[in-house]
């Protein structure tokens, strides 16, 4: 996969509180990815050589899935790594382009906007519920999508004045699928 | 409502905007215009497409495919391949859709396998004299199978959306992806004179064992996969843990990985896994527009005014599929055509675990044709040709592949005989 496209160190996308952000968001979505498979590979080890189901363990991945895919795709934003068609980067000039990504970017932005405000919302309505099994109050898995847009859009307006956003940054390519 | 739905989506989609972004924003359009809906149905379908233990293969999965070729796993299984099948003529094409059928049953998806096995691959049959059109071909061609034989990513989503077992899915790819793969191989032998294939001296049965030996820990992984999926220990998700497990472990044993190298591939799992169930997410708003709207039951509908037989159905279901596969990425497709596609399965009365593989077979074919062939254009990036000089090489594979997909779509036994073996 190809890294984050090549910037030059003196951009906000490269400035010291940004990237703060960037490396603790990369040691959460590694833990994630980390947690999962080793909770579950307990799952296993607890069921056929313990002999006693982990009661709590499918639970909190499935949840910690929600906050995975959240965290990752606000690290997908900054690494440029999301799914676009892009048609038109050859099509038009540099400038039209320009444009272009703006408007993009500042769909991206909107979308954020709605989905974390609402997201807000469902938490709020939904916040005295407990998870059946495990008792997790479910705010705290459900603030997996506010937060997740926050910073999704944090990093798209960090590109964006940057000058390094690029909505297509991986162009015609899809994921290692 | 479904043309505010259409409309934003193909104007999102030319400006660029990221699939996963185009579906959801397009979809809450919709729903915004729609008088009487609330948009707290975005977040709550948000979460209720996510929340699912079967999902958690998708990550796994890529991290275990990502390990094992960091680990040196592909490199051996190349190396077997090449020491059994090197000496015959145009060898090499014959051990690289063997390596591709042994990764095929160890990650579960085609681009990383494809990238893996090509980087080795294609250069050593350019230094035999091989044409690189003919590598291209044979070596994306044979990543098609990766998704097919268990485990697979996108048997993974597709079983969440529908509800299919997911272990039912990985057991009918079984026969139906090796049945590809010898068809590509017979092809591949008859096209070798015009690839320019060679031959390589027949090795030692000393060397054979050797390298079998050296392969055999990288054998076991899809012993562990299917064997514990077919005897009931695992649910496909905690195969995909065990294999993530195995792999590390295997890489740190033979001192290929370290802290540092794990990290970013986790990072780059994480990131994978997002982009495409970002996707998933957003396309699960767009079903739902599509659905709520009457759109799926329309296009049941238009289908069964134009016929009633199910298997010239099935051929018009099969045509759309693969002109869907051919412009839009796999995952994106799949998500959206599955809720138009159960009513018609239920319609006309087709077996779901035989339609799911169909189904998958259909649209991973748009990885080959244009105009965005990934597959064929990573090989050609890795070989070094234009991919539109690759296409009279690529025609016949493309060709085989779809009759392998009609064989599946036509043929139960193909699908139905493993998975019928535990499930009943």
């Amino acid at each position: 996969m190809p890294d984050h496209p090549t910037t030059p160190a003196n951009t906000l996308a490269q400035a010291l509180p940004v990237r703060l952000v960037r490396h603790a968001l990369e040691a959460t979505v590694a833990a994630v990815v980390f947690g999962y498979a080793l909770i579950i590979c307990a799952q296993v080890f607890y069921r056929y050589v313990l002999n006693s189901s982990l009661i709590w363990s499918e639970e909190l991945v499935r949840y910690g899935l929600l906050w995975g895919v959240m965290l990752g795709a606000a690290l997908a934003t900054d690494r440029n790594a999301h799914i676009a068609l892009d048609p038109l980067r050859e099509a038009v000039s540099a400038r039209t382009y320009r444009l272009v990504a703006w408007a993009s970017g500042l769909l991206i932005l909107l979308f954020c906007a709605i989905v974390a405000w609402y997201g807000w919302e469902y938490l709020y309505r939904l916040r005295l519920m407990r998870s059946p099994a495990s008792q997790i109050p479910m705010m705290y898995v459900y603030a997996a999508i506010p937060v997740g847009c926050v910073l999704m859009a944090f990093f798209t307006l960090v590109h964006l004045v940057a000058g390094t956003f690029l909505p297509g940054g991986r162009g015609r390519e899809e994921p290692a699928l | 409502m479904i043309l505010v739905l259409f409309v934003c989506f193909a104007l999102f989609l030319t400006i660029g905007l990221p699939l996963a972004f185009s579906m959801g924003l397009s979809a809450i359009a919709a729903i915004a215009l729609a008088s009487g809906q609330t948009l707290l149905i975005v977040p709550q379908r948000i979460t209720a497409s996510l929340d699912s233990f079967a999902l958690l293969a998708v990550p796994l999965f890529i991290l275990a495919g990502e390990l094992m070729n960091s680990g040196g796993i592909t490199e051996r299984i190349v190396r077997f391949s090449r020491s059994m099948m090197g000496h015959f003529k145009g060898g090499l094409a014959q051990a690289n859709i063997l390596s591709n059928m042994f990764m095929a049953a160890l990650s579960g998806s085609s681009l990383a396998d494809l990238s893996a096995i090509g980087s080795m691959m294609i250069p050593a049959m350019t230094r035999e004299g091989y044409k690189k059109s003919y590598s291209v071909a044979i070596t994306s061609c044979a990543a098609l199978m990766a998704p097919i034989i268990p485990p697979s990513v996108i048997a993974v989503i597709y079983g969440s959306i529908t509800g299919i077992s997911i272990g039912a899915l990985f057991l009918a790819g079984a026969i139906p992806g090796i049945l590809a793969g010898i068809g590509i191989m017979i092809l591949a032998r008859v096209m070798a004179t015009k690839g320019g294939a060679t031959a390589m001296p027949r090795e030692g049965w000393k060397m054979r064992a050797k390298a079998s030996r050296d392969a055999a820990p990288a054998m076991a992984v899809p012993v562990i996969i299917v064997g514990g999926i077919l005897s009931g220990i695992f649910t496909p998700t905690e195969a995909g843990a065990v294999a993530v497990a195995y792999a590390l472990l295997y890489g740190i044993a033979t001192r290929r990985h370290n802290a540092g190298g794990v990290y970013n591939l986790l990072l780059s799992a994480g990131v994978t896994t997002a982009s495409a169930l970002l996707t998933l997410a957003g396309a699960s708003l767009f079903s739902y527009v599509l659905v709520s709207s009457g759109f799926a039951q329309a296009t049941l509908d238009l289908l069964s005014a134009i016929t009633d037989d199910p298997h010239l159905a099935m051929l018009l279901i099969f045509f759309v599929l693969l002109v869907l596969g051919m412009f839009v990425e796999t995952v994106s497709a799949l998500i959206l055509v599955t809720p138009i596609l159960m009513p018609m399965v239920a319609h006309y009365g087709f077996h779901d675990i035989q339609f799911g593989i169909f189904t998958l077979m259909s649209l991973v074919l748009g990885g080959l044709t244009p105009p965005v062939g990934i597959l064929a254009m990573v090989a050609c990036r890795i070989a070094g040709i234009e991919y539109g000089k690759t296409f009279g090489m690529l025609m016949p594979f493309i060709l085989w592949w779809a009759v392998a997909t009609l064989l599946v779509g036509y043929v139960p036994f193909l699908t139905l005989w493993l998975p019928s073996l535990v499930f009943n």
